[in-house]
């Protein structure tokens, strides 16, 4: 224990924070800028167990500040060069890596198996999802977020305190850091005050952010606390969990003719799939080369993804709806049924 | 009456400062909202207001006092 000594003899944690760290489970979603800050604070610290969620790729643009990833790191899964990262730095923290992103289907039954949940994501759909699954399943909530230099800190459903939805009861869209612009030391500043408060839930010393908001200006120097209160009007149930995160699954529906007046079809397969169907209102975007390409789409169009059997749509245009495309849908029939339908629709046309 | 005005997020860029003294002849929160999105185009964006240091709901109108310390929060997505 003597990588631990110097913690240790703090008043605030002694043997027995020790264990509570040794014993406490936290699950980080989010291997972004907020959460490669945090992560080896809280590997460092021996926490027993550390799971981290992300399903996203290292990116080039991402270094300057996801200081975990090196430019070997590009392409690969961040939360498996996370865990090689802090396996290394900590071998008695367990590291478990789920390189997926957090969804209605899978958020109950990856939070049951933790503590304690750490909001480092970069999507507000995604914020709400963590409290609900949060709420759910009884787990604190250790939230952050960022908007350029600016900071917001919380802790949600601490002892059955105020939630995310008691802060920002209406889901709205926000800019990321890829919209907005981020520098690195601003998300490493408002990681380290999120993993402050990790440590402290885990620890249960020093007053919890609980029903409070901490903003941080980290270009002004200047920090400010909001207190908010609990609203029954936020009441999370399983029906409210079910209409919001989980009817939300892709349905196929059929073609009409409607996508090729008011809307847009979107070919996700390769490009040496045949037959090509060629019409001024079919976009060609293989599911290969989709995220380069998700930026050009716009969210507040209509597109019906299609692809050969219908099931690389779904995927698709699901994961357009988690990005915060609403008029989406994937199309029933594959690329042969609808060059006949679009054919069909040319003749008629003419005649 | 004097209020001091704090702006945080994405409003900073659209009134131009983070902070201001605001003289208004309004009475209560959403007077002030009515006048604010008249003088700024902040309605694209989404906030909550907290009065002396304490978040609002959306359907309270908080009566004003001389010196109160009125923000402007809007959520932040990035992480």
């Amino acid at each position: 224990m003597n990588r631990y000594q110097r913690q240790i003899i703090l008043p605030q944690v002694g043997e027995n924070g020790q264990q509570k760290l040794a014993h406490a489970r936290v699950l980080i979603i989010g291997a972004g800028g907020l959460g490669c800050a945090l992560l080896p604070y809280l590997a460092a610290s021996g926490i027993g167990c550390i799971g981290i969620v992300d399903g996203d790729l290292v990116a080039e643009s991402n270094l300057h500040r996801q200081i975990l990833y090196t430019p070997k790191s590009i392409g690969k899964f961040k939360v498996d060069e996370a865990k090689a990262f802090l396996n290394q730095q900590n071998p008695d923290t367990q590291i478990d890596s789920f390189t997926y992103f957090l969804e209605g289907q899978n958020a109950l039954d990856l939070f049951r198996n933790y503590d304690l949940i750490v909001d480092a994501t970069d999507r507000i759909d995604v914020r709400y999802l963590i409290n609900d699954a949060a709420v759910l399943t009884a787990k604190p909530v250790v939230y952050a977020s960022i908007h350029r230099f600016e900071g917001q800190i919380s802790v949600f459903n601490y002892k059955n305190g105020p939630t995310y939805r008691c802060l920002f009861p209406k889901a709205v869209a926000a800019p990321s850091c890829a919209e907005a612009g981020v520098l690195g030391t601003a998300v490493g500043l408002i990681g380290m005050l999120q993993a402050q408060e990790v440590l402290k839930v885990i620890l249960d010393t020093g007053e919890i952010l609980s029903g409070n908001l901490l903003v941080y200006d980290t270009l002004n120097a200047r920090q400010h606390t909001f207190s908010f209160a609990k609203k029954e009007k936020s009441q999370i149930t399983e029906a409210f969990y079910r209409e919001r995160h989980l009817n939300s699954n892709i349905e196929s529906q059929s073609f009409s003719l409607d996508y090729l007046q008011n809307g847009l079809l979107i070919d996700v397969r390769e490009l040496d799939e045949q037959p090509r169907l060629n019409h001024e209102r079919i976009l060609e975007i293989p599911l290969s080369k989709l995220d380069q390409n998700i930026a050009q789409l716009d969210k507040s169009k209509s597109y019906g993804v299609f692809c050969q059997s219908g099931k690389r749509a779904i995927a698709v245009a699901s994961k357009l709806k988690n990005s915060g495309f609403t008029q989406v849908i994937a199309l029933k029939e594959g690329a042969q049924e609808l060059e006949k339908e679009i054919t069909h629709t040319r003749l008629n046309t003419i005649k | 009456m004097e209020v001091t005005m704090k702006y945080f997020g994405q409003l900073v860029d659209v009134i131009g400062s983070h902070e201001e003294q605001k003289s208004i002849k309004v009475n209560t929160t959403d007077e002030l909202l009515q006048q604010l999105s008249e003088n700024y185009a902040i309605s694209h964006i989404p906030f909550q207001l907290a009065v002396n240091d304490q978040l609002i709901g959306d359907e309270e109108a908080v009566k004003l006092n001389d010196g109160d310390v009125v923000a402007l929060l809007p959520p932040y997505a990035g992480g």
